[in-house]
């Protein structure tokens, strides 16, 4: 490439070797505190950690050589485009061994429904449903139909865009204690989560459908076009669920902001959980721990374990002289 | 079943009565894994509302095309929304700068930046990130690439408006539409401190779960949190320096900075940077020297 020119597609090409990456260093950290989330309030073992990690590698390992999928109209040759249709497909399989086990987690757990949770079960709702269409796009000979349409725009908000963002408000509503010492208010949390969740697919639900009748996404108007004049009513519908979903987020903001200073005060282990950032002091000191640094004797996910006293147990609690790890 | 105190065999009793630290060390310029994460969280919530407002703007337009909004009017003015409709050219901008925002300042370094940081010395045992600095550094590259990036919300031709996949003509030809120019130039530049930023946090997050974790802590034994932060680091630490090429290389190539001459050293800029200087250190601090 001279320095004059250059090539629109190699641009598309560098772009989206990062880009699909991109989509699961936002997602990865939001399946990981669901993770974390699912199993403390199922007071149950995560199911299948061994199977989690594995999806966790197979996702990073896949996320590389699936890239040509969002370039399928780029005149790319069709076999090139089968061996990425094929390798997006795959994908597909550590993703549902991932919803499988939380969906296995929560089956008959002791399930307590703190507003981290119900953004967690939520990730898992937009996981599902925004999963299900990507399987479509993946598809070139479907892609092509309906690339640049609002069907790509809901696909990737509700997969990538609400998924990460629940798994955010989850960790934030998790992790406030640990983060400011003092919990946020449980009954607006649970407002802002009703709420947000059915803005969300309100929002996004009937973009499918705008985009399945053929209208392409970043267009400034579609009233010029009487082909889209079925489009309109929809567009206020979303508009509509957005302006409540925004109002949503007036009310998370002052939860956060006010109980980050007049919020009650948190005791040094609120959930109950296992892992090691429980057991450091509440109030924040330089090097976490007082004392020593903790040891480590079991791994983190020893919820209702048989035999124990309490439903969980913490990570630096020694096993018993006749106790298996897990 | 309190918290147990059992020792590290070989860990030091931590000293808790260290000196006072200043208002700017404490709080500005800390070393303190678990305040840089408040201040990625704080940041991106910032940046996430600056998101949706302009989100709304653009709804509001697609429901209501041609109509004028107050709102619209408040946050755009005249120039950008006469009579409170808003302008063509500012509906791609918002779009542009709406997916950015989320993508990069909201969902990856909000998300990655916030949890990141406060989860993996508390959950593997350590006393802090393996960098304090290199982790003070990645927040205030965050910190100003946010800035710039709303910086370019003020210049004359608008903010970037080629979509968040700045794709080029629009992100390569200054001229080609007004949010081409100088919002463009801005958005690359927010975007390179930005990648500089992603990559000493992932650095940082992947040498302190591999070196750091307390006595007793095997891989098998981390929460998945752990893993997924890994993973998603060493991701970052294989994409991002094709997206500083891509970056720097692919617009600057043709008209951006106008001189051939320029774009050489913007290609220079790529390999003799991201290559030589990001893989030493990165092998450096693996290897603990």
């Amino acid at each position: 490439m001279d320095h004059s020119g250059g090539s629109p597609v190699l641009f598309q090409h560098l772009f989206w070797f990062l880009g699909h990456p991109e989509v699961y260093i936002v997602l990865l950290p939001a399946l990981g505190i669901t993770s974390e989330i699912i199993s403390t309030n199922s007071r149950k073992p995560i199911f299948g950690y061994r199977a989690m990690i594995g999806s966790i590698l197979a996702i990073g390992f896949l996320s590389f050589i699936v890239w040509g999928h969002h370039m399928f109209i780029t005149g790319m040759n069709p076999f090139l485009g089968s061996v990425f249709v094929f390798t997006t497909l795959l994908i597909a399989i550590p993703s549902a061994v991932k919803v499988f086990n939380y969906i296995t987690t929560l089956w008959r757990g002791n399930i307590v429904l703190t507003p981290a949770m119900l953004f967690s079960i939520g990730l898992v709702a937009t996981f599902i449903a925004g999963g299900l269409t990507g399987i479509i796009l993946a598809d070139s000979a479907l892609d092509i139909n309906v690339h640049d349409t609002y069907f790509v725009v809901a696909h990737f908000h509700i997969v990538m865009g609400m998924s990460a963002i629940f798994g955010m408000f989850a960790g934030v509503y998790h992790w406030f204690p640990k983060m400011y010492g003092r919990m946020m208010n449980t009954k607006m949390g649970y407002a802002h989560f009703w709420v947000t969740f059915v803005c969300a697919f309100g929002v996004f639900f009937p973009m499918h459908f705008i985009g399945l009748a053929g209208a392409p996404r970043r267009y400034y108007s579609y009233s010029e076009f009487p082909m889209f004049d079925g489009v309109l009513d929809l567009n206020i519908l979303v508009t509509l669920f957005a302006i409540v979903g925004a109002l949503a987020q007036v009310l998370f903001t002052y939860n956060f902001f006010y109980s980050v200073f007049r919020g009650p005060k948190a005791v040094q282990n609120p959930w109950k959980s296992n892992t090691l950032e429980w057991t450091t002091p509440v109030e924040h000191i330089h090097g976490n721990w007082p004392g020593p640094l903790p040891v480590v004797y079991r791994w983190p996910y020893d919820y209702s374990k048989p035999g124990k006293a309490e439903d969980w147990v913490s990570q630096i609690t020694p096993l018993d002289h006749d106790e298996e790890e897990h | 079943m309190g918290a147990h105190s059992i020792a590290h065999a070989d860990g030091h009793a931590h000293d808790v009565h260290h000196h006072e630290e200043s208002f700017v060390s404490k709080y500005i310029f800390t070393h303190d894994h678990k305040m840089i994460s408040k201040q990625f969280l704080v940041t991106a919530i910032f940046m996430a509302w600056v998101a949706v407002i302009m989100s709304l703007i653009f709804r509001l337009q697609l429901a209501w095309p041609g109509e004028g909004f107050a709102f619209t009017s408040f946050f755009l003015g005249e120039k950008w929304a006469p009579g409170g409709v808003l302008d063509p050219n500012m509906y791609l901008a918002l779009v542009t700068i709406h997916g950015t925002i989320m993508v990069f300042f909201v969902l990856t370094g909000g998300l990655s930046g916030t949890f990141a940081n406060l989860l993996i010395p508390l959950q593997l045992g350590a006393r802090d990130m393996a960098s304090g600095f290199i982790n003070m550094l990645s927040y205030w590259f965050f910190f100003l690439s946010s800035i710039i990036m709303l910086s370019s919300l003020f210049v004359e031709g608008g903010p970037a408006s080629a979509g968040w996949t700045i794709y080029p003509p629009l992100s390569a030809l200054p001229k080609a539409i007004p949010g081409s120019g100088m919002g463009m130039t801005l958005w690359l530049v927010s975007m390179t401190l930005f990648i500089a930023s992603s990559l000493m946090g992932g650095l940082n997050y992947v040498v302190t779960i591999m070196n750091l974790r307390t006595k007793g802590m095997k891989m098998t034994r981390m929460p998945l949190t752990m893993w997924a932060i890994l993973l998603t680091a060493v991701l970052g630490i294989l994409s991002f320096p094709g997206a500083v090429e891509r970056s720097l290389v692919a617009p600057a190539s043709t008209a951006r900075w106008e001189q051939a001459s320029t774009s050489v050293i913007s290609t220079s800029l790529a390999r003799h940077w991201t290559i030589p200087v990001v893989v030493p250190y990165c092998s450096s601090i693996c290897s603990g020297s």
